[in-house]
């Protein structure tokens, strides 16, 4: 059961970033796109054809994000390692100065 | 490094690569080979005005400006990718006659309604002239 709200809490997390990340890369990609082709962006199109861009997009941020989320999750867990080991130095070195004493 | 502060440097790391990331897809958007029915077909229009049409000139330049892009083209039945040369695109660009055989098209329409609607369709819907060329044609009409 544990487990499983474990599983469920990195999804939503996983969901909510993909989303997140979705939304800011398509409206960059529409600003560059339109700044390069010097058109003006005209939401309602866009709105019309966001099943095309979510067929034609939808892969790459999904990819994209994927890694991007499992780097930034095992960046943590190294870091969490980092702290964890140097408080156990810490603790090492607070309990021997006790000793000593 | 608190937890807050790991939290902000996951979104920020989030943001960041979001923003890359549409940079680079609209760049490679914008540089993708322009997609054809068939690249033969498509070049002998480019290069030959069969109907010596001075309308359809514009649209030649303006799909030859779309061309420079990426100066390749796609066809979209067999998947090849024609790469063009720099030769080849101005012996393209010579064969259309170049910007300046439309804006003296341009500024040759004297009925003032058609030359404003030619205008119109030459500076916002082909982007072949800028409009600075549009308010230059306008004021010698």
């Amino acid at each position: 059961m544990k487990k499983f709200t474990f599983i469920l809490k990195y999804f939503f997390y996983y969901i909510v970033g993909l989303i997140s990340f979705s939304i800011i890369a398509f409206i960059t990609q529409r600003i560059t796109i339109s700044l390069l082709l010097k058109s003006v962006i005209d939401p309602l199109q866009d709105l019309y054809n966001i099943s095309n861009y979510i067929l034609a997009y939808s892969p790459y941020y999904i990819v994209v994000y994927t890694l991007l989320y499992f780097s930034i999750l095992y960046s943590i867990q190294k870091y969490d390692k980092y702290i964890v080991n140097k408080l156990n130095e810490k603790l090492e070195q607070v309990k021997n100065y006790n000793e000593k004493k | 490094m608190g937890k807050d502060k790991v939290v902000i440097a996951t979104v920020t790391t989030i943001v960041l690569s979001a923003i890359i990331f549409g940079i680079l897809m609209a760049y490679r958007t914008y540089k993708l080979p322009m997609p054809v029915e068939n690249i033969d077909d498509m070049i002998n229009i480019l290069k030959y005005d069969k109907y010596n049409d001075e309308n359809f000139r514009m649209v030649r330049l303006s799909i030859y400006n779309e061309l420079t892009r990426s100066c390749k083209m796609k066809d979209v039945k067999t998947g090849e990718i024609h790469r063009f040369t720099k030769e080849e695109l101005e012996e393209i660009y010579n064969a259309i006659g170049g910007k300046e055989a439309v804006i003296e098209y341009l500024n040759s329409i004297e009925n003032e309604e058609q030359k404003r609607k030619e205008l119109e369709y030459a500076c916002y819907t082909l982007k072949i002239i800028t409009s600075d060329e549009l308010a230059e044609i306008w004021k010698h009409r």
